[in-house]
């Protein structure tokens, strides 16, 4: 008992910086990119997906990748089960049914006739997708991203 | 930098003219940021947030001028633009439902497909069942912790599904959420679900919604076949092992018209090849002929409502036995075999009400069950038909209250062979018929951000034995980013028995079937309490660590006796009480290297207590605990799964005092490993050993198998078995003592072809 004690402390000791990514609604992109273009970064998720848990757990709330993501981009976050209609740059897509995902995450997230969790896109201030990954984007990589599109 | 070109074009073409126009969508609104470009120039513009556009200081000529945007296809128009004209171009542009076209990164760490319910469900995606193969979900549960599919005759190796140590009757198999109702065993709702269909299974322990009645108190599994948008087009799968079991598995999507999709899949298992490694006499496991079919059929309606419908056959022919047991022999006392043909049908469905901003839904199930089988000389046929529906109507009442009211029939026809559907007075056979009406409301409350009730009631009337209330309550905490849930649920079970549907050992024919009194319903109480608790550390480990305690309390519990008189099962209400409690833990670890570890351990108590005092219930183990690794070897792109399950001691049932067989079962566990390797988009193969560390239960475990009649066996006045020189230990032919499948290690090899 005292072990598995100690091994719960580890693990609350270990956590990461306190960060969070702001996420946006919808609706407010397009508002808000008729203020400024930025790119966005559109993250589609599911509830009981772990790596999708672990994507913003252990990457999105490190202090470097939060403060990217919230001066330089719209983060954008999608659960491909809500059942809710969404309006999106214009279009409206429908919610979530038995024999679907949303409309929206279905649209832009479908690689290859496949739906993986999680799928993240980033879309360039021209909002055309320029980048896009099925399964866990680490902090590496997501570094690497941002090296690229400088 | 533009001025600099814009001089020159001046110079050389002339008066420079506009493009401007909006940009519409099929439903008139405007697309605002939309891309507008002129082919094989520089020049384009981007709409403003009204949709309007402006491309100025375009030389004369003619052009192709697209619109396109992300969620819409490109719309091309040819103009002509003469000097200085200011020329209006205005776009329609259609909804683009296609793939984007762009290019994809595909890592290792994903998931294809826990809601947000206050009810715990857990998720197995068709990714987790596919590390440790096998031919039906049947199998594939002894994977999941807390759930042991529970073979209950070493002859015919037919089984239930133990939850937390509740047997087969109290779990409800459902299919994409339609309920299979059933009586004849839970075990054929899971067996032919063509594993190329299955998304993910969702299990709950305990009790779970009031809309799944009363019955449903030990769980619910609800198995969710893939959703037509992104099935693929055709899938084939096909394994075998060393003892020649073969199993195939094909999947096909299909549009029938504009308006429909239908998923078709086939499961073909067969297993001919009978074995005696263990030289009892007796086939080591049963031989099989399986086929099933199964077609869901999805229409598209507008406002995108739900319309579907799922039919299912499942035809298998099963026989155990002694080895030179052939057909002819079926039910004579010649030689001994125990053979089953089982034709089941289903058809249920899913048809939202086209009734404008409300959402009404009908479900219908509708089975039938044959069933011909022989137990050495015992006949059983059985016949058995099941009609439901149910409608519901969900509302969200206010922003916090989301009310789902429904109201529910089922109608259940039952015949067979046996005493069970006599009339009274033993003259003529009577089917019985049972009519359940039922109505039940449930309220969602999301008391705030971090609280959510769910509160549930519902009351069936049966023609038999009467009013049924089933209150139900689920609870659910969490902490503001999730990382804590604690989840409290509590409800009662009301369930009618049907011995012989249920218990198979009442069928085997090897003891006498004796009921002491008219059967009342059993009822039961449920408390289940369920913390999840999620780490994440700065190396970029998940850890979900998610634990359990559950209590569920028997009144009038039927309990089979098989101690008081070895040659007899005796079916009675308890006089007394039944206690199934313990608790769980599973924790899931995933490294970002791509390790994945999955462990679960239950520790549980099932006793009843009579006044004769207290006991742990049969075949019900103490401890089991499961686990599933995998790794990824990228260079080679091999996955490597590593399986396994333990299990305690059971108590076995004993033919009397004198039987020398040990009265538990040994600790033992069943270890598998897979190797998995994709060769292209399309081809994939795999293989590995199951049962690595060879386990098998007593060769004994067939009682006087060399003897299946009781040719020799000799009997008192009441029916005894009496110790003879030849039968030392007074016992009989029985082959209730089970508690694992006979089959030790063995090889497997597949090849999995998918087409998108």
């Amino acid at each position: 008992m005292k072990q598995l004690l100690l091994i719960f402390q580890f693990f609350l000791l270990s956590l990461a910086a306190f960060a969070q990514v702001d996420w946006i609604n919808f609706e407010e992109v397009t508002t808000q990119l008729a203020e400024e273009k930025k790119p966005i970064v559109l993250f589609i998720h599911t509830d009981w997906c772990k790596i999708c848990k672990m994507q913003e757990e252990t990457v999105f709330s490190d202090e470097i990748v939060a403060k990217q993501i919230n001066t330089q981009f719209y983060a954008l976050k999608i659960n491909a089960e809500e059942k809710q209609s969404l309006t999106f740059l214009g279009r409206t897509y429908a919610g979530a049914t038995a024999n679907r995902y949303h409309e929206l995450a279905e649209y832009l997230g479908k690689s290859n006739k496949e739906f993986y969790f999680p799928t993240l896109i980033i879309l360039n201030e021209q909002l055309e997708v320029v980048y896009k990954k099925a399964g866990l984007v680490s902090k590496e990589e997501w570094t690497e991203w941002m090296e690229e599109m400088k | 930098m533009f001025l600099f070109v814009i001089i020159p074009l001046q110079q050389v073409f002339g008066q420079l003219g506009t493009i401007s126009g909006t940009v519409f969508q099929e439903n008139g609104e405007v697309v605002p940021f939309a891309n507008v470009y002129l082919s094989n120039t520089n020049w384009g513009a981007a709409s403003d947030e009204n949709g309007q556009f402006k491309i100025n200081n375009i030389p004369p000529g003619e052009y192709q001028i697209h619109a396109q945007f992300i969620g819409f296809s490109r719309q091309s128009k040819s103009i002509a633009l003469s000097e200085n004209q200011n020329l209006t171009v205005n776009f329609e542009l259609k909804y683009s439902n296609l793939d984007l076209e762009e290019v994809v990164i595909t890592g290792t760490m994903k998931e294809m497909s826990k809601k947000n319910s206050p009810v715990p469900v857990e998720v197995y995606t068709a990714k987790y069942f596919a590390n440790n193969k096998n031919p039906s979900v049947f199998e594939s549960l002894q994977n999941v912790n807390g759930v042991r599919p529970q073979l209950n005759c070493s002859v015919c190796n037919t089984g239930d599904i133990h939850i937390n140590g509740l047997e087969g009757p109290y779990t409800m198999v459902l299919i994409d959420g339609m309920p299979i109702v059933s009586g004849l065993s839970t075990v054929y709702g899971l067996t032919g679900i063509p594993a190329s269909l299955i998304e993910q299974v969702e299990i709950v322990k305990g009790p779970a919604s009031t809309l799944y009645g009363s019955e449903a108190v030990g769980g619910l599994i609800n198995v969710i076949t893939k959703k037509p948008s992104t099935a693929p087009l055709f899938s084939a799968d096909v394994f075998t092992t060393s003892w020649l079991e073969t199993n195939a598995d094909i999947g096909a999507k299909f549009h029938l018209g504009k308006k429909a999709s239908s998923l078709l899949g086939v499961n073909y298992f067969k297993y001919s090849n009978p074995l005696d490694l263990n030289n009892d006499g007796f086939t080591d496991i049963t031989l099989q002929d399986r086929i099933s079919l199964f077609n869901k059929i999805s229409f598209d309606r507008k406002d995108n409502r739900i319309f579907n419908i799922g039919m299912r056959y499942v035809y298998e022919d099963r026989w155990g036995g002694e080895m030179n047991w052939r057909p002819a022999f079926r039910g004579g006392d010649s030689i001994y075999g125990e053979s089953i043909y089982t034709n089941r049908w289903e058809v249920f469905g899913n048809y939202q009400l086209p009734i404008v901003d409300e959402n009404f839904n009908l479900q219908f199930s509708t089975n039938g069950h044959h069933q011909n089988s022989v137990y050495g000389t015992d006949r059983y046929i059985a016949d058995q038909r099941i009609a439901f529906s149910q409608l519901t109507w969900n509302k969200k009442w206010t922003p916090s209250n989301d009310v789902l009211l429904g109201v529910a029939y089922r109608y259940t026809y039952y015949d067979d062979n046996t005493v069970a559907t006599y009339a009274a007075d033993s003259s003529r056979n009577s089917p019985s018929n049972i009519h359940l009406p039922g109505l039940f409301i449930q309220d969602q409350v999301t008391i705030n951000e971090f609280n959510t009730l769910l509160l549930g009631l519902r009351y069936d009337h049966n023609n038999i034995h009467g009013n049924i209330f089933s209150p139900r309550i689920n609870y659910k905490w969490n902490s503001k980013k999730e990382k804590t849930i604690i989840r409290l649920s509590a409800g009662n079970g009301f369930r009618v028995a049907n011995i012989f549907t249920e218990d198979h050992a009442a069928l085997t024919g090897a003891r006498e079937v004796v009921f002491t009194e008219k059967l009342q319903p059993e009822q039961s109480v449920n408390v289940n309490l369920n913390v999840v608790q999620k780490f994440y550390t700065k190396n970029q480990t998940y850890v979900n660590l998610d634990g359990s305690i559950f209590y569920t309390f028997f009144s009038n519990r039927i309990v089979p006796d098989y101690e008081t008189n070895p040659n007899q099962i005796i079916y009675a209400n308890l006089d007394g009480q039944a206690i199934s409690k313990g608790v769980s833990l599973n924790a899931d670890i995933v490294w970002h290297s791509g390790v994945k570890i999955m462990g679960g351990a239950t520790l549980m108590d099932v006793t009843i207590e009579e006044n004769d005092g207290k006991q742990r219930q049969l075949l019900t183990e103490n401890f089991t605990g499961v686990w599933s690794i995998e790794y990824t070897i990228l260079p080679y792109n091999l996955t490597i799964n590593y399986t396994g399950n333990v299990y305690s001691p059971m108590r076995l049932p004993l033919l009397g005092d004198l039987d020398n067989r040990s009265e538990y079962s040994p600790w033992f566990s069943i270890q598998n490993i897979q190797l998995t390797k994709p060769i292209n988009d399309q081809w994939s193969v795999y293989g590995g050993v199951k049962n690595l560390l060879n386990f098998t239960p007593a060769r004994n475990s067939i009682a006087r198998s060399f003897d299946p009649f009781d040719k020799n066996v000799q009997f008192d006045a009441n029916g005894n078995a009496i110790p003879t020189p030849e039968n030392p230990n007074a016992l009989t032919f029985d082959p209730s003592y089970v508690y694992a499948a006979n089959q030790g290690i063995r090889g497997f090899i597949g090849i999995k072809y998918t087409l998108k």
